[in-house]
Parts: structure tokens; sequence; C-alpha cells
């Protein structure tokens, strides 16, 4: 019980702020909009994504889930994010 | 039935609420000080002259728009006497030029308003041989005497300080304040996103109120203050996270910006006009009355504020500021009109022309600043700021009692903690009024002591609370807190001449304002202190009636 609510607060924090990063770039690179506003509504978005993580990984049944379901959508969007990223010549870190 | 997703979000409210609500109230109580830190800083410097009158109505030329000048004397058979805003600047240009040092980096001029209430000037000095930029210098103007004469006011934190609190926690660095508070205010709008998912029948229960029933009528005025104000709340919590959106999501712009940087990106998304570096060449500056005129002419409205990049050299700046636009017009308004003041040459730019996105950003952070907002919206916010107070000492409460009453002993030690947070922040805040008075006047470090003073006095607070009975301790600190905000006005009242008498007889509502505010704080924490000692008066002899029973 213990480890599974730590677990759920791990994948929360850690899980969540992946996820919120991650997500957010990649809807800041797929609108048609400069970097400038991208970035911005990327930033605008994020504390979204990270409070709806929350709600996720409180709210699966198991703790496992709550860890792939934050995982799994943060590599794809980063994955896609930077190819896009790369493909139009964008910074990469 | 509640469904399990329900269930675990009821956890997660309870949790995400519970882990930080002492910190949570006082970033709230804090930051709704905030609202009022231009009128806080006026009661925190008693030396600034009373408030001025402002012109009823708007004309262009400073030569016929007119202050009244307010008397803390009898009043004269010369009738009210008056100052025009030509006279004002003309007088304040001159103290700049006999005071500030020669390589100022800019000088201000500020012109009363109903907020602020004073003229003064201040300025820039340059950089240390430290390299250390030192604190701006500024002058107000009273005018109550004869001649006019310039007061330069105690040294002291004032409602800056209060309200800086509320995202840097004063003792720690900036960085780490940050982190904290961006978490605390992550798990904040958590707490209220579950807390809406959870009270489904929100109107419902918006309109049971259940007194005198324990534990359920802490439940009952958390969610009637938390419905009051949810969007509010929403809006301010949110907003509250931008301010650390580099902090926190930094990641977001080195991914698209890499070894260009955050300064690139916010040139990009924030456009800002570059001034012309100092040329290091001196030049006269044309004079200012007919600038001002154009200027308040062109924009319609009336200029409050007058600064001047590099004073006194040729590629000085002269801005003249429009009062703060409201959110709906910040994209595009101008913002400020800006010349040249050694040609009077008009400068293109000053305003904020932001992408969308940009746009949007600014006006959540203009909103949760509230800026612009007039008396009866400000008052608006103040209320709001309550409510969410109220919200977190409620929920703190009923978390308390619906344990307590499974265990009367296991959260003794909580209880005491809640105790000293929930009134001790609020004792600790009058410390730092009456510290402000009591102080010596000259003392260099009396600006760091008021804000020890508030921190000590909260850690006494703290220690009295938890030696003291238990079935005293909220009783104590409440009284406690009663006096304290019941000392303010008095010893304002024993240590200046910017007491109520004063305030109220100049009818400078804004002075007045805040030892009434105190005296209202005073008598609401007298009231809940009596309030609850009646209580539990009550309980003691409906149990001794019980055991007369008994024994019977």
């Amino acid at each position: 019980m213990l480890l599974d609510v730590i677990s759920r607060c791990m994948a929360a924090l850690l899980g969540g702020y992946a996820l919120s990063i991650a997500f957010s770039l990649l809807v800041g690179v797929l609108l048609p909009v400069d970097r400038a506003q991208a970035t911005v509504t990327a930033l605008l978005l994020s504390f979204v994504v990270y409070t709806g993580a929350f709600l996720w990984a409180f709210g699966v049944r198991s703790h496992w889930r709550a860890w792939t379901g934050l995982l799994i959508p943060a590599v794809i969007s980063a994955g896609i994010s930077f190819a896009l990223l790369g493909h139009q010549g964008g910074a990469l870190p | 039935m509640k469904s399990a997703f329900r269930t675990s979000m009821t956890w997660l409210h309870r949790w995400a609420g519970i882990v930080f609500s002492a910190l949570m109230f006082f970033i709230f109580v804090t930051g709704t000080l905030g609202y009022f830190h231009f009128e806080l800083d006026r009661w925190l410097k008693p030396e600034r002259p009373l408030a001025m009158s402002l012109p009823t109505t708007f004309t262009p030329s400073p030569e016929l728009s007119v202050f009244r000048i307010p008397t803390d004397r009898a009043p004269t058979d010369k009738g009210p006497r008056t100052i025009s805003t030509a006279e004002l600047i003309r007088l304040g240009v001159q103290r700049l030029k006999e005071q500030a040092p020669d390589d100022a980096i800019w000088w201000g001029i500020i012109l009363p308003t109903e907020r602020n209430g004073n003229f003064w000037v201040e300025w820039q000095p340059p950089r240390g041989e430290d390299g250390q930029r030192p604190e701006r210098e500024a002058q107000y103007l009273d005018l109550s005497r004869e001649e006019p004469l310039w007061v330069q006011p105690r040294q002291t934190g004032g409602g800056e300080a209060l309200y800086r609190l509320h995202w840097r926690l004063h003792y720690l660095p900036d960085i780490a304040a940050y982190w904290i508070v961006g978490l605390c205010s992550l798990l904040m709008l958590v707490g209220l996103v579950t807390g809406v998912i959870i009270h489904r029948r929100i109107f419902r229960e918006f309109f049971t109120l259940r007194l005198y029933r324990g534990a359920r009528s802490w439940l009952d005025f958390h969610n009637l203050s938390s419905v009051l104000a949810l969007p509010f709340q929403i809006m301010i919590v949110y907003s509250g996270l931008l301010f650390f959106a580099l902090t926190f999501m930094e990641p977001i712009v080195s991914a698209r910006y890499g070894d260009e940087g955050v300064r690139v990106f916010q040139h990009e998304a924030f456009p800002d006009d570059e001034p012309e570096p100092r040329a290091g060449e001196p030049a006269e500056s044309v004079p200012i009355l007919p600038l001002l005129t154009l200027a308040q002419r062109e924009s319609g409205q009336r200029i409050v504020q007058i600064y001047i990049l590099y004073p006194g050299d040729i590629s000085a700046r002269l801005s003249f500021y429009l009062p703060e636009p409201s959110p709906a017009e910040y994209q595009g308004k101008p913002h400020r009109i800006m010349y040249r003041a050694s040609t009077g040459e008009r400068l293109e730019g000053g305003t904020q022309q932001y992408g969308g996105a940009a746009s949007v950003e600014k006006t959540l952070i203009a909103l949760h600043e509230g800026l612009f907002a007039d008396w009866p919206l400000r008052w608006l916010y103040i209320l709001c700021s309550l409510l969410g107070i109220l919200m977190i000492a409620t929920g703190i409460l009923f978390w308390l009692k619906k344990r307590r009453s499974r265990d009367p002993t296991a959260y003794a030690t909580v209880e005491r903690f809640y105790a000293a947070v929930l009134v001790g922040l609020p004792t600790a805040i009058a410390l730092y009024f009456l510290a402000n008075r009591l102080l010596p006047a000259h003392w260099p470090a009396r600006a760091d002591w008021e804000m020890h003073s508030l921190f000590l006095g909260w850690l006494a607070l703290g220690l009295y609370a938890s030696w003291c009975p238990l079935h005293a301790v909220w009783k104590t600190q409440l009284t406690f807190a009663a006096l304290a905000w019941g000392s303010v006005p008095v010893v304002n009242a024993l240590t200046s001449d910017r007491h109520l008498g004063v305030s109220l007889a100049a009818g400078d509502w804004v002075l007045a304002g805040v030892d009434l505010s105190a005296l209202v704080m005073a008598l609401s924490f007298g009231l809940m202190a009596r309030h609850g000692s009646r209580r539990s008066v009550m309980a003691t002899e409906s149990r001794r009636q019980n055991l007369e029973e008994v024994s019977c």
C-alpha cells in the first residue's frame, strides 16, 4: 500500500513533468505559428498537462499503469517533436 | 455510491491539500496583502504627507490641472490651497537636479494618484564599485507648511516586502523558493480540480450549511467558501504558476532555442524597445511641460509617471507612462509615449505589440497582479482572496476535526501546529506593523528587523501554542491576534501624526483605511475568541448536566 502510494507520487511528479514538457513541446511544434508563440503556448499548456498527469497517476487502477500511461506518451511526443525539429533545422539541446 | 475514480480523487484532494496546507495559507495571506501594497506603503512611511485631492476633470494642459493640498492644521481663512501639475513637475525637476548624482541611471517623477496620494521624485544611483545595484532613492514633497519641504521616509521594507513574501519566502535563496512555491501552487491547482470532481452535486452542496455539527459544519463552510470564488481561485493559482514557467519548464525553451538561450526567447516573444545607450555627451533637456501637454492630448489620459533614462546625456529618453491599461486593452495599446529629451523628437515604440499566445500570458499575469483594478474591483479581489484563505483554513479544520473526533488526543500536536499557523500568522503580520512604528526611525538595520520581528513573533506564538493547555490553544491565539491588531491603531496614534484623528479629519481614506482595517481584524479575532470560549463553556456545562443526570 505504502509502496503503491510512493510509486504513484513519483509517477505524478516525474512522469507528469516529463509528459507536460514533451506533450506541450509537441503541440507547439505542430502549431502553424512562429517559434516564440509556439514556445509561449507550450509553457501555458504545460501546467494544464501537469495537473492532468496528477489526476491520471492517482485515478488509474494500478501504479504500473500510472507510470506507463505517462511515460509512453511522453517518449512518443518527445520523439516526434525532436524528429520534426531536427527536420526543420530547429535547435536541439 | 461513489465510483472508484471519485474515491481516489477524494484521496488526492485530501493529501494534495493537507501536505502543503500551511504554506498555501501563508502564500494566500501574504499575497492578499499585495493588492494593497501601495496603500500599506503610505501607512508604513508616516513621514509621507497626507493625500492630495486629484483634479476632478481631465485637461491636457498641466498648468490647468490642479491638486488640492490637504492640511493637518486648522483651516485658514485663505481657503483650500492648490497646486498645479506644472508647478509640481517644476519643483520635482529642480529637486532631482540638486539631489540626484550626475551619473544616475534614471530619474522618476511620480504624480499623485488615488492609490499613492503623494507627489515624489526618485532616482536610480549607478552600480557601486562592487557591481551591486543600490536601492532606488525617493523623496516626497510635503506642501502642508508655508515652504515646500522634501522628506525622506524611514527605512522600511514597506508593503512590498510583505507581498514579496508570497513567492520569495524571505529567508530562502530565490531559486529554492520558486521551486517550493511552484510545487505548492501545482498541488493547489490539483486540489481545486479534484475538489470540483468530488463535489459532483456542487450546487446542492453549495446551498447546504449545517451549523454546530462539528466536522460536518467545517465541510459545509469549506464548500461554500470554495464555490463562491472558484473561478478566481483557479485563475490566481494557474496565473501564479506562469510566473515560474521559465524556472519549471525551462526544457521547453531550450528544446526550441538551444544555445541561443532564454534571453533570445524573451526578446522574440515579448519585444521591448531597446533604448539608445548612453552617449557620454552632455546635453540640456528640452522643457518637459510642452511635451507632457502633447502626450496627454495624444493619449486623452492623465499621465501619472514621468521617467528620464540617462538624464543629462544627449541620448536621454523621456517616457510618459499611461495609467495601467485594463487586460482587455493590453494588446497594442501605447503603454508609454516617448521623446528624445535633448531634441524633443517623438520616438517610435512604447506599445506592447505581442503575438496571440504572448498576449494571453501577459493578460493572465496582469489578472494575477490586478494592477489595473479600480476601488470596487480591488475590493472584489480582496473579497475573493479572503474566500480563498477561508477555503484553505476550513479545509484544514475539517480534516483536523474529523480525525480528532475519532481520537481526541492523537492529533494534539497537529492541532497546536495549525492554531499557530492559522491564527499565529495574522498576529505576526500585525507585529510587522507594530515593529515599523516601534523600532528607532533612524536605525540603519530597521528594515531587516521589521521582517525578523514578524518571523520571531510567529516562532514565539508557535512555542506558546506548543506549551499552553490544549483546550485553551485556540482561544489564547485568537486573543493574541485581537490584541495585536487592536494595538496597531493605538501605537500608531502614540508614535506618529498619521493616526485616525488626523487621517479621518483630512478625509484621507487610504491612510485611515489601514487603521480601520486593523480595527476590523481586531474585532473579528476578538469575536472568534469570545465565541469559541462560550462554546467550550456550553460544552462543559452540558457535560456537567450529563454527569448530574448520571449521578441522579
